[in-house]
Protein backbone atom coordinates (compact mmCIF):
# COMPACT_ATOMS: atom_id res chain seq x y z
CA UNK A 1 0.00 0.00 0.00
CA UNK A 2 2.40 2.41 1.05
CA UNK A 3 4.56 1.72 -1.92
CA UNK A 4 1.55 2.31 -4.12
CA UNK A 5 1.00 5.74 -2.51
CA UNK A 6 4.45 6.88 -2.83
CA UNK A 7 3.90 6.14 -6.94
CA UNK A 8 0.79 7.31 -6.89
CA UNK A 9 2.46 10.79 -5.39
CA UNK A 10 5.07 10.65 -7.45
CA UNK A 11 3.14 10.70 -10.98
CA UNK A 12 2.30 14.51 -10.01
CA UNK A 13 5.92 14.97 -10.07
CA UNK A 14 8.22 15.79 -13.20
CA UNK A 15 9.90 13.43 -15.26
CA UNK A 16 13.25 13.30 -13.50
CA UNK A 17 10.90 13.13 -10.10
CA UNK A 18 8.76 10.04 -11.24
CA UNK A 19 11.55 8.30 -12.36
CA UNK A 20 14.23 8.74 -9.08
CA UNK A 21 10.92 7.58 -7.10
CA UNK A 22 9.84 4.56 -8.91
CA UNK A 23 12.52 3.60 -11.23
CA UNK A 24 10.76 3.83 -14.33
CA UNK A 25 9.84 6.20 -17.28
CA UNK A 26 6.26 8.64 -17.08
CA UNK A 27 4.63 6.33 -19.38
CA UNK A 28 5.64 3.33 -18.06
CA UNK A 29 4.28 4.34 -14.34
CA UNK A 30 1.16 5.57 -15.15
CA UNK A 31 0.30 1.92 -16.88
CA UNK A 32 1.79 0.66 -13.98
CA UNK A 33 -0.48 2.32 -11.64
CA UNK A 34 -3.42 1.22 -13.98
CA UNK A 35 -2.74 -2.13 -13.97
CA UNK A 36 -2.39 -1.85 -9.61
CA UNK A 37 -6.33 0.15 -9.98
CA UNK A 38 -7.53 -2.76 -11.84
CA UNK A 39 -6.12 -5.37 -9.61
CA UNK A 40 -7.76 -4.00 -7.04
CA UNK A 41 -10.99 -4.26 -8.85
CA UNK A 42 -10.34 -7.71 -10.22
CA UNK A 43 -9.60 -8.66 -6.39
CA UNK A 44 -13.27 -7.03 -4.77
CA UNK A 45 -15.77 -7.61 -7.46
CA UNK A 46 -17.21 -10.69 -9.57
CA UNK A 47 -17.11 -10.07 -12.79
CA UNK A 48 -21.03 -10.92 -12.44
CA UNK A 49 -22.54 -10.57 -8.83
CA UNK A 50 -25.42 -12.69 -6.79
CA UNK A 51 -28.78 -10.40 -6.73
CA UNK A 52 -29.17 -7.51 -4.24
CA UNK A 53 -32.23 -5.42 -3.42
CA UNK A 54 -32.47 -2.53 -4.86
CA UNK A 55 -31.86 -0.33 -1.82
CA UNK A 56 -28.25 -2.05 -1.54
CA UNK A 57 -26.78 1.18 -3.94
CA UNK A 58 -27.98 3.47 -0.60
CA UNK A 59 -24.70 2.41 1.16
CA UNK A 60 -22.48 3.58 -2.03
CA UNK A 61 -24.46 7.09 -1.28
CA UNK A 62 -24.83 7.38 2.39
CA UNK A 63 -24.60 11.15 2.20
CA UNK A 64 -26.06 12.29 -0.94
CA UNK A 65 -30.21 13.20 -0.95
CA UNK A 66 -29.89 13.74 -4.59
CA UNK A 67 -28.61 10.03 -5.47
CA UNK A 68 -30.82 8.94 -2.31
CA UNK A 69 -33.73 10.39 -3.16
CA UNK A 70 -33.38 8.56 -7.23
CA UNK A 71 -32.57 5.30 -5.27
CA UNK A 72 -36.02 5.72 -3.88
CA UNK A 73 -37.76 6.49 -7.09
CA UNK A 74 -36.02 3.51 -8.68
CA UNK A 75 -37.14 0.95 -5.89
CA UNK A 76 -40.79 1.63 -7.21
CA UNK A 77 -40.15 -0.73 -10.10
CA UNK A 78 -37.16 -2.21 -9.65
CA UNK A 79 -36.91 -5.16 -6.81
CA UNK A 80 -33.17 -5.93 -7.03
CA UNK A 81 -29.58 -5.31 -9.10
CA UNK A 82 -26.84 -7.64 -10.22
CA UNK A 83 -23.38 -5.90 -10.18
CA UNK A 84 -20.84 -6.18 -12.67
CA UNK A 85 -17.21 -5.46 -12.46
CA UNK A 86 -16.49 -2.00 -13.47
CA UNK A 87 -13.70 -3.33 -16.35
CA UNK A 88 -14.44 -0.81 -19.07
CA UNK A 89 -16.37 -4.20 -20.58
CA UNK A 90 -20.04 -3.77 -17.73
CA UNK A 91 -21.92 -2.97 -20.44
CA UNK A 92 -21.20 -6.15 -22.87
CA UNK A 93 -20.88 -8.31 -19.63
CA UNK A 94 -24.56 -7.14 -17.91
CA UNK A 95 -26.10 -6.85 -21.51
CA UNK A 96 -24.89 -10.63 -22.31
CA UNK A 97 -25.58 -11.79 -18.83
CA UNK A 98 -29.55 -10.31 -18.52
CA UNK A 99 -30.22 -11.30 -22.22
CA UNK A 100 -28.94 -14.81 -22.00
CA UNK A 101 -30.78 -15.45 -18.46
CA UNK A 102 -33.94 -13.62 -20.22
CA UNK A 103 -33.22 -16.65 -22.57
CA UNK A 104 -33.75 -19.40 -20.12
CA UNK A 105 -37.45 -18.96 -20.07
CA UNK A 106 -38.25 -17.77 -23.39
CA UNK A 107 -37.72 -20.56 -25.82
CA UNK A 108 -38.94 -18.82 -28.75
CA UNK A 109 -36.13 -15.91 -28.86
CA UNK A 110 -33.92 -18.41 -27.99
CA UNK A 111 -33.95 -20.13 -31.17
CA UNK A 112 -34.88 -16.79 -32.95
CA UNK A 113 -31.19 -15.87 -31.55
CA UNK A 114 -28.96 -19.21 -32.18
CA UNK A 115 -29.73 -18.87 -35.90
CA UNK A 116 -29.31 -15.57 -36.32
CA UNK A 117 -26.25 -15.83 -34.05
CA UNK A 118 -25.01 -19.00 -36.42
CA UNK A 119 -25.01 -17.01 -39.56
CA UNK A 120 -23.21 -14.08 -37.88
CA UNK A 121 -19.87 -15.08 -38.36
CA UNK A 122 -20.70 -15.47 -41.69
CA UNK A 123 -21.58 -11.69 -41.72
CA UNK A 124 -18.58 -10.55 -39.91
CA UNK A 125 -15.87 -12.38 -42.65
CA UNK A 126 -18.14 -10.30 -45.21
CA UNK A 127 -17.36 -7.15 -43.41
CA UNK A 128 -13.86 -8.30 -43.77
CA UNK A 129 -12.81 -9.82 -39.98
CA UNK A 130 -10.12 -12.78 -40.93
CA UNK A 131 -11.93 -15.50 -40.22
CA UNK A 132 -8.76 -17.24 -38.19
CA UNK A 133 -9.07 -14.12 -35.86
CA UNK A 134 -12.97 -14.21 -35.52
CA UNK A 135 -13.79 -18.07 -34.93
CA UNK A 136 -12.76 -18.51 -31.38
CA UNK A 137 -14.92 -16.24 -30.28
CA UNK A 138 -17.89 -17.44 -32.29
CA UNK A 139 -17.18 -21.03 -30.73
CA UNK A 140 -17.39 -19.99 -27.20
CA UNK A 141 -20.30 -17.75 -28.41
CA UNK A 142 -22.71 -20.36 -29.68
CA UNK A 143 -21.22 -22.72 -26.64
CA UNK A 144 -22.86 -20.24 -24.09
CA UNK A 145 -26.18 -20.29 -26.24
CA UNK A 146 -25.97 -24.32 -26.42
CA UNK A 147 -25.72 -24.08 -22.86
CA UNK A 148 -28.88 -21.94 -22.26
CA UNK A 149 -30.68 -24.32 -24.78
CA UNK A 150 -30.22 -27.16 -21.98
CA UNK A 151 -31.79 -24.80 -19.90
CA UNK A 152 -29.46 -24.84 -16.65
CA UNK A 153 -30.13 -23.71 -13.31
CA UNK A 154 -29.32 -19.60 -13.00
CA UNK A 155 -26.21 -20.25 -10.77
CA UNK A 156 -24.79 -22.37 -14.00
CA UNK A 157 -24.95 -19.44 -16.33
CA UNK A 158 -23.34 -16.98 -13.30
CA UNK A 159 -20.79 -19.49 -13.33
CA UNK A 160 -19.84 -19.37 -16.61
CA UNK A 161 -20.12 -15.49 -16.52
CA UNK A 162 -17.93 -15.32 -13.85
CA UNK A 163 -15.16 -17.78 -15.35
CA UNK A 164 -12.79 -14.79 -17.01
CA UNK A 165 -11.96 -17.10 -20.28
CA UNK A 166 -15.83 -17.99 -21.85
CA UNK A 167 -17.08 -14.46 -20.37
CA UNK A 168 -14.15 -12.29 -21.80
CA UNK A 169 -14.38 -14.36 -24.66
CA UNK A 170 -18.63 -13.47 -24.66
CA UNK A 171 -17.54 -9.87 -24.31
CA UNK A 172 -15.32 -9.45 -27.47
CA UNK A 173 -17.80 -11.34 -29.78
CA UNK A 174 -20.57 -8.89 -28.67
CA UNK A 175 -17.96 -5.99 -29.86
CA UNK A 176 -16.98 -7.84 -32.63
CA UNK A 177 -20.86 -7.65 -33.58
CA UNK A 178 -21.41 -4.26 -32.37
CA UNK A 179 -18.26 -3.22 -34.41
CA UNK A 180 -19.61 -5.17 -37.63
CA UNK A 181 -23.22 -3.32 -37.52
CA UNK A 182 -21.59 -0.13 -37.50
CA UNK A 183 -19.35 -0.66 -40.38
CA UNK A 184 -22.20 -2.40 -42.06
CA UNK A 185 -24.29 1.11 -41.84
CA UNK A 186 -21.18 3.14 -41.79
CA UNK A 187 -23.01 5.61 -43.57
CA UNK A 188 -25.75 6.09 -40.91
CA UNK A 189 -23.20 6.18 -37.68
CA UNK A 190 -20.73 8.23 -39.37
CA UNK A 191 -22.73 11.51 -38.25
CA UNK A 192 -22.00 10.28 -34.62
CA UNK A 193 -18.53 9.80 -34.30
CA UNK A 194 -17.29 12.95 -33.29
CA UNK A 195 -13.47 14.22 -34.50
CA UNK A 196 -12.14 13.67 -37.88
CA UNK A 197 -12.52 9.29 -37.28
CA UNK A 198 -13.77 7.46 -39.91
CA UNK A 199 -16.15 4.53 -38.33
CA UNK A 200 -13.58 2.12 -39.37
CA UNK A 201 -10.91 3.79 -37.11
CA UNK A 202 -13.53 4.47 -34.12
CA UNK A 203 -14.14 0.70 -34.43
CA UNK A 204 -10.63 -0.84 -34.20
CA UNK A 205 -10.19 1.87 -31.62
CA UNK A 206 -13.23 2.36 -29.45
CA UNK A 207 -15.30 -0.99 -29.95
CA UNK A 208 -13.17 -4.11 -30.82
CA UNK A 209 -10.46 -3.43 -28.07
CA UNK A 210 -10.80 -5.16 -25.15
CA UNK A 211 -11.89 -2.21 -21.94
CA UNK A 212 -12.61 -0.08 -23.96
CA UNK A 213 -15.97 1.89 -22.57
CA UNK A 214 -19.53 2.07 -24.59
CA UNK A 215 -21.32 5.20 -25.25
CA UNK A 216 -25.01 4.98 -27.09
CA UNK A 217 -23.80 4.47 -30.57
CA UNK A 218 -22.46 1.20 -28.96
CA UNK A 219 -25.63 0.58 -27.20
CA UNK A 220 -27.31 1.42 -30.19
CA UNK A 221 -25.23 -0.64 -32.50
CA UNK A 222 -25.43 -3.81 -30.64
CA UNK A 223 -29.10 -3.41 -30.02
CA UNK A 224 -29.96 -3.75 -33.83
CA UNK A 225 -27.01 -6.00 -34.72
CA UNK A 226 -28.95 -8.45 -32.75
CA UNK A 227 -32.93 -7.07 -32.71
CA UNK A 228 -33.21 -6.68 -28.63
CA UNK A 229 -34.92 -4.13 -27.08
CA UNK A 230 -32.72 -2.58 -24.25
CA UNK A 231 -34.12 -0.09 -21.77
CA UNK A 232 -31.24 1.80 -19.90
CA UNK A 233 -32.51 3.52 -16.39
CA UNK A 234 -30.35 6.71 -15.82
CA UNK A 235 -29.17 7.54 -12.02
CA UNK A 236 -26.74 10.57 -12.32
CA UNK A 237 -26.81 13.96 -10.40
CA UNK A 238 -29.50 15.43 -13.10
CA UNK A 239 -32.64 17.57 -11.92
CA UNK A 240 -35.76 15.82 -11.05
CA UNK A 241 -35.47 13.09 -8.21
CA UNK A 242 -36.36 10.72 -10.64
CA UNK A 243 -34.51 7.95 -12.79
CA UNK A 244 -34.88 8.46 -16.23
CA UNK A 245 -35.36 5.44 -18.74
CA UNK A 246 -34.68 5.68 -22.76
CA UNK A 247 -35.25 2.43 -24.41
CA UNK A 248 -33.07 1.55 -27.73
CA UNK A 249 -34.24 1.28 -30.05
CA UNK A 250 -36.85 4.13 -28.88
CA UNK A 251 -40.78 2.48 -28.54
CA UNK A 252 -39.43 -1.38 -28.16
CA UNK A 253 -40.80 -3.50 -25.34
CA UNK A 254 -37.41 -4.03 -23.39
CA UNK A 255 -35.79 -7.57 -23.00
CA UNK A 256 -33.03 -6.48 -21.09
CA UNK A 257 -33.01 -3.31 -18.54
CA UNK A 258 -29.66 -2.07 -17.37
CA UNK A 259 -29.00 0.66 -14.38
CA UNK A 260 -26.03 3.58 -15.88
CA UNK A 261 -24.52 5.71 -13.34
CA UNK A 262 -21.85 7.94 -15.00
CA UNK A 263 -19.11 4.92 -16.57
CA UNK A 264 -21.18 1.94 -15.26
CA UNK A 265 -23.72 -0.22 -16.29
CA UNK A 266 -25.38 -3.10 -13.81
CA UNK A 267 -28.73 -5.74 -14.64
CA UNK A 268 -31.40 -4.89 -13.21
CA UNK A 269 -34.58 -6.70 -12.46
CA UNK A 270 -38.29 -5.60 -12.28
CA UNK A 271 -41.05 -5.49 -9.11
CA UNK A 272 -42.85 -8.73 -9.41
CA UNK A 273 -45.75 -7.47 -11.31
CA UNK A 274 -44.77 -4.62 -12.68
CA UNK B 1 6.90 -32.27 -31.17
CA UNK B 2 4.77 -32.95 -34.23
CA UNK B 3 5.54 -30.35 -36.50
CA UNK B 4 9.07 -30.15 -38.07
CA UNK B 5 11.18 -27.11 -37.61
CA UNK B 6 12.64 -24.50 -40.41
CA UNK B 7 10.47 -23.09 -42.79
CA UNK B 8 8.09 -25.86 -43.95
CA UNK B 9 4.71 -25.22 -43.47
CA UNK B 10 2.32 -27.42 -41.25
CA UNK B 11 0.28 -29.24 -42.89
CA UNK B 12 -3.44 -29.37 -41.83
CA UNK B 13 -3.38 -32.79 -40.31
CA UNK B 14 -0.57 -32.03 -38.56
CA UNK B 15 -2.28 -28.92 -36.57
CA UNK B 16 -5.48 -30.96 -35.96
CA UNK B 17 -3.92 -33.19 -34.33
CA UNK B 18 -1.61 -31.09 -32.25
CA UNK B 19 -5.27 -29.64 -31.73
CA UNK B 20 -7.09 -33.06 -30.83
CA UNK B 21 -3.96 -33.95 -28.31
CA UNK B 22 -4.38 -30.43 -26.43
CA UNK B 23 -7.75 -30.58 -26.09
CA UNK B 24 -7.36 -34.28 -24.86
CA UNK B 25 -4.84 -32.53 -22.73
CA UNK B 26 -6.92 -29.91 -21.57
CA UNK B 27 -9.64 -32.13 -20.42
CA UNK B 28 -7.21 -34.20 -18.43
CA UNK B 29 -6.38 -30.91 -16.51
CA UNK B 30 -9.92 -30.73 -15.82
CA UNK B 31 -10.31 -34.20 -14.10
CA UNK B 32 -6.92 -33.51 -12.21
CA UNK B 33 -7.49 -29.83 -10.99
CA UNK B 34 -11.00 -31.29 -9.98
CA UNK B 35 -9.97 -34.20 -8.18
CA UNK B 36 -6.30 -31.86 -6.53
CA UNK B 37 -8.96 -28.83 -6.10
CA UNK B 38 -6.30 -26.60 -7.34
CA UNK B 39 -7.95 -23.25 -7.22
CA UNK B 40 -10.26 -22.27 -9.87
CA UNK B 41 -8.44 -18.87 -11.23
CA UNK B 42 -5.43 -21.59 -12.03
CA UNK B 43 -7.84 -23.86 -13.95
CA UNK B 44 -8.89 -20.93 -15.63
CA UNK B 45 -5.20 -19.84 -16.46
CA UNK B 46 -4.69 -23.24 -17.98
CA UNK B 47 -7.90 -23.50 -20.07
CA UNK B 48 -7.23 -19.73 -21.23
CA UNK B 49 -3.49 -20.87 -21.83
CA UNK B 50 -5.43 -23.67 -24.35
CA UNK B 51 -7.62 -21.00 -26.40
CA UNK B 52 -4.28 -19.00 -26.73
CA UNK B 53 -2.10 -22.13 -27.49
CA UNK B 54 -4.88 -22.52 -30.31
CA UNK B 55 -5.17 -19.36 -31.56
CA UNK B 56 -1.01 -19.28 -31.79
CA UNK B 57 -0.79 -22.47 -33.59
CA UNK B 58 -3.72 -21.02 -36.48
CA UNK B 59 -1.94 -18.09 -36.90
CA UNK B 60 1.50 -19.76 -36.77
CA UNK B 61 0.33 -21.75 -39.94
CA UNK B 62 -1.26 -18.50 -41.37
CA UNK B 63 2.21 -17.01 -41.40
CA UNK B 64 4.07 -20.07 -42.67
CA UNK B 65 1.38 -20.20 -45.86
CA UNK B 66 1.22 -16.63 -46.95
CA UNK B 67 4.48 -14.93 -45.38
CA UNK B 68 3.85 -10.90 -45.33
CA UNK B 69 7.10 -10.00 -47.64
CA UNK B 70 10.37 -9.55 -45.49
CA UNK B 71 8.89 -11.26 -42.71
CA UNK B 72 9.37 -14.47 -40.98
CA UNK B 73 7.79 -15.97 -37.52
CA UNK B 74 7.40 -18.51 -35.22
CA UNK B 75 7.65 -20.27 -31.99
CA UNK B 76 11.72 -20.73 -31.05
CA UNK B 77 11.01 -23.78 -30.02
CA UNK B 78 7.87 -26.14 -31.07
CA UNK B 79 7.62 -27.14 -27.22
CA UNK B 80 6.53 -23.57 -26.01
CA UNK B 81 4.36 -21.92 -28.86
CA UNK B 82 4.67 -18.65 -26.19
CA UNK B 83 7.51 -17.51 -27.27
CA UNK B 84 8.07 -16.73 -31.08
CA UNK B 85 11.27 -15.16 -32.86
CA UNK B 86 10.91 -13.05 -35.95
CA UNK B 87 13.41 -12.20 -38.81
CA UNK B 88 12.07 -8.68 -40.03
CA UNK B 89 14.06 -7.45 -43.09
CA UNK B 90 15.15 -3.43 -43.25
CA UNK B 91 11.96 -1.85 -45.55
CA UNK B 92 13.28 -1.03 -48.86
CA UNK B 93 13.64 3.15 -49.56
CA UNK B 94 14.59 3.18 -45.75
CA UNK B 95 17.79 4.05 -43.85
CA UNK B 96 17.64 0.17 -42.56
CA UNK B 97 17.39 -1.42 -46.12
CA UNK B 98 19.16 -4.14 -46.17
CA UNK B 99 19.48 -5.07 -42.90
CA UNK B 100 17.93 -7.95 -41.25
CA UNK B 101 16.83 -8.08 -37.69
CA UNK B 102 16.11 -10.33 -34.87
CA UNK B 103 12.99 -10.28 -32.48
CA UNK B 104 11.70 -12.02 -29.80
CA UNK B 105 8.06 -11.88 -29.53
CA UNK B 106 6.68 -13.42 -25.47
CA UNK B 107 2.81 -13.94 -25.54
CA UNK B 108 0.70 -13.88 -22.18
CA UNK B 109 -1.24 -16.76 -20.96
CA UNK B 110 -4.43 -15.16 -22.41
CA UNK B 111 -3.48 -14.49 -25.57
CA UNK B 112 -5.21 -12.47 -27.82
CA UNK B 113 -7.56 -10.51 -25.17
CA UNK B 114 -3.92 -9.12 -24.56
CA UNK B 115 -1.10 -8.30 -26.48
CA UNK B 116 2.30 -10.18 -26.90
CA UNK B 117 5.39 -7.99 -25.65
CA UNK B 118 7.94 -7.64 -28.75
CA UNK B 119 12.22 -6.74 -27.98
CA UNK B 120 14.62 -6.95 -30.71
CA UNK B 121 17.70 -8.99 -30.18
CA UNK B 122 19.67 -7.40 -32.95
CA UNK B 123 21.02 -3.82 -31.74
CA UNK B 124 18.65 -0.77 -32.92
CA UNK B 125 18.48 2.84 -32.55
CA UNK B 126 15.10 3.81 -33.22
CA UNK B 127 12.62 6.57 -31.87
CA UNK B 128 9.82 3.77 -30.90
CA UNK B 129 12.42 1.24 -29.72
CA UNK B 130 13.77 1.95 -26.16
CA UNK B 131 17.55 1.11 -25.63
CA UNK B 132 16.94 -2.43 -24.57
CA UNK B 133 14.75 -4.05 -27.70
CA UNK B 134 11.83 -3.62 -26.54
CA UNK B 135 9.22 -1.98 -29.19
CA UNK B 136 6.61 0.83 -28.09
CA UNK B 137 4.04 0.84 -30.96
CA UNK B 138 0.34 1.82 -30.08
CA UNK B 139 -1.00 -1.87 -31.23
CA UNK B 140 1.17 -3.70 -28.89
CA UNK B 141 -0.03 -1.68 -25.73
CA UNK B 142 -2.78 -3.66 -23.61
CA UNK B 143 -6.62 -2.05 -23.57
CA UNK B 144 -7.75 0.95 -21.27
CA UNK B 145 -6.28 4.53 -21.60
CA UNK B 146 -2.61 4.62 -23.12
CA UNK B 147 -0.92 7.51 -21.61
CA UNK B 148 1.74 7.76 -24.61
CA UNK B 149 0.05 10.25 -26.10
CA UNK B 150 -0.88 8.36 -29.86
CA UNK B 151 -3.24 10.07 -32.07
CA UNK B 152 -7.29 9.16 -31.59
CA UNK B 153 -6.89 7.19 -34.67
CA UNK B 154 -3.34 4.86 -33.83
CA UNK B 155 -4.36 1.30 -33.75
CA UNK B 156 -3.87 -0.26 -30.43
CA UNK B 157 -4.40 -4.04 -29.52
CA UNK B 158 -7.90 -5.76 -29.84
CA UNK B 159 -7.95 -9.57 -30.08
CA UNK B 160 -8.74 -9.34 -34.04
CA UNK B 161 -5.54 -8.22 -34.55
CA UNK B 162 -2.59 -10.85 -34.97
CA UNK B 163 0.87 -11.51 -35.31
CA UNK B 164 0.74 -10.50 -38.71
CA UNK B 165 -0.90 -7.26 -38.15
CA UNK B 166 2.27 -6.41 -35.10
CA UNK B 167 4.89 -7.37 -37.34
CA UNK B 168 3.83 -5.47 -40.63
CA UNK B 169 3.47 -2.20 -37.94
CA UNK B 170 6.66 -2.80 -36.73
CA UNK B 171 7.71 -2.35 -40.62
CA UNK B 172 6.09 0.21 -41.17
CA UNK B 173 7.38 1.54 -37.77
CA UNK B 174 10.97 1.02 -39.22
CA UNK B 175 10.04 2.98 -42.30
CA UNK B 176 8.35 5.76 -40.67
CA UNK B 177 9.82 6.61 -37.45
CA UNK B 178 6.59 8.13 -35.05
CA UNK B 179 9.10 11.17 -33.05
CA UNK B 180 6.03 11.92 -30.69
CA UNK B 181 5.54 9.41 -28.82
CA UNK B 182 9.54 8.60 -28.23
CA UNK B 183 10.70 5.32 -26.31
CA UNK B 184 14.00 6.79 -27.26
CA UNK B 185 14.18 10.21 -26.84
CA UNK B 186 18.11 10.22 -28.32
CA UNK B 187 17.20 8.74 -31.90
CA UNK B 188 13.71 10.63 -31.46
CA UNK B 189 15.72 13.83 -31.37
CA UNK B 190 18.07 13.04 -33.74
CA UNK B 191 15.55 11.51 -36.23
CA UNK B 192 13.91 15.56 -35.98
CA UNK B 193 17.08 17.28 -35.84
CA UNK B 194 20.14 15.69 -37.38
CA UNK B 195 18.82 13.01 -40.15
CA UNK B 196 22.27 12.66 -41.59
CA UNK B 197 23.58 11.62 -38.46
CA UNK B 198 20.49 9.30 -37.77
CA UNK B 199 21.21 7.59 -41.55
CA UNK B 200 24.42 6.67 -40.57
CA UNK B 201 23.86 5.15 -37.38
CA UNK B 202 21.51 3.49 -39.24
CA UNK B 203 23.69 2.47 -41.90
CA UNK B 204 25.98 1.17 -38.93
CA UNK B 205 23.08 -1.05 -37.11
CA UNK B 206 22.32 -2.71 -40.56
CA UNK B 207 25.58 -3.62 -41.06
CA UNK B 208 26.06 -5.05 -37.64
CA UNK B 209 22.72 -6.99 -38.57
CA UNK B 210 24.16 -8.68 -41.18
CA UNK B 211 27.54 -9.54 -39.66
CA UNK B 212 29.44 -6.81 -41.71
CA UNK B 213 32.15 -4.32 -39.89
CA UNK B 214 31.68 -0.93 -39.71
CA UNK B 215 31.91 0.81 -42.97
CA UNK B 216 35.45 2.42 -43.41
CA UNK B 217 35.01 6.28 -43.02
Amino acid sequence: MEENQIQSDALGGTDQEIEELTGMARDEAIIAQQERIQNEIKENNPLVSQTYPINVLCEEYLDDPVYKAKIDDLSMQYSHIRKTRGDGNCFFRAFGFAYLERLLTDKKELSRFKAAAEISKDQLVSLGFPSFTITDFHETFMEVIQQVEKQPVLDELVDTFRDQGISDYIVVYLRLLTSGQLQKEAEFYKNFIEGERTVKEFCRREVEPMARESDHIHIIALTSALGVGVRVVYLDRGDGGKVIPHDFPEGCSPQVILLYRPGHYDVLYPLKGS
Amino acid sequence: MLMRRSGLPPCDQCVYVLICVICAASSVVEEVTRSCQISPHFYTTITMAGAALKRLMTEYKQLTLNPPEGIVAGPLNEDNFFEWEATISGPEGTCFEGGVFEAQILFPPDYPLNPPKMKFKSEMFHPNIYADGRVCISILHAPGDDPMGYESSAERWSPVQSVEKILLSVVSMLAEPNDESGANVDASKMWRDEREKFNQIAEGIVRKSLGLPPAPS
